[in-house]
């Protein structure tokens, strides 16, 4: 499930953003590597973050976090480079329990 | 940027779409952290806007309008925020949350372009639209 459009104004001023096309292609390369959207990942660098989207060639979108699970500055690399995050990588403040995170991989 | 359909939120459309569990109508709140939505999120992970005029809005179920055919998708009234002034606790909006009513679960979330609210009438205008394909 994907899209969503949204406007935002200002005293007058609009700003349009349009939520690009879902690229079915790029879903399809992050499934081929076992990897999902959404996912928290390692990268080869052993940095954290997560899987934001990929496109065809395999070029993958990376937000990658800071202790506290905010955002520290979205990279790009492939997909191939990438692992899914050891449960204790995950920033504590938005780490799942161990159960519920093994359920979905995180060891 | 994409909307995150979270795991809990994926299992209870599953769970509404076989009769498992009765859906809900839900809760839409801006968040003012700077996070990017995860799978494993929980609605913690995200803190919502404070001050400024803001407040949380309703979705209801029965309100929103689907159309097809493949994909289908669905899509909700626009909803509008007009803020009286600058957030008081986080300055800035990262984007959006959608969470169910009564169980308080976490359905959804986006991050959008950022906006800070500052001046009495800014508004922030969101239409909520989601397909399946």
């Amino acid at each position: 499930m994907s899209f969503l459009d949204y406007f935002k104004t200002s005293k007058g001023q609009r700003v349009v953003a349009e939520q690009p096309t879902p690229d079915r292609s790029g879903r399809n390369a992050i499934a081929a590597q076992g990897l999902r959207s959404g996912m928290w990942v390692t990268t080869s660098e052993g940095r954290t973050g997560i899987l934001m989207e990929a496109n065809a060639e395999g070029i993958a979108d990376v937000m990658l976090t800071q202790d506290d699970g905010t955002n520290l500055m979205l990279v790009h690399t492939m997909l191939s480079s990438l692992a899914q995050a050891a449960h204790a990588s995950i920033p504590a403040s938005r780490r799942p329990d161990a159960d519920r995170a093994a359920q979905f991989g995180y060891k | 940027m994409t909307l995150k359909v979270t795991q809990v939120g994926e299992a209870l459309a599953l769970k509404a779409f076989l009769n498992h569990t009765a859906g809900q109508d839900q809760k839409l709140d801006l968040f003012a952290t700077n996070v990017t939505p995860a799978e494993t999120d929980t609605h913690t992970a995200f803190t919502a806007a404070v001050g400024g005029g803001y407040a949380q809005k309703t979705m209801t179920g029965s309100s929103w309008s689907v159309a097809g055919p493949s994909p289908t998708g669905a899509s909700y009234a626009q909803q509008t925020w007009t803020f009286t002034g600058g957030l008081t606790t986080n300055a800035t909006i990262y984007g959006y949350f959608v969470t169910q009513t009564t169980s308080g679960i976490l359905m959804w979330a986006e991050a959008t372009t950022n906006f800070t609210p500052a001046n009495n009438g800014d508004q922030y205008l969101l239409t909520p639209a989601i397909t399946a394909n």
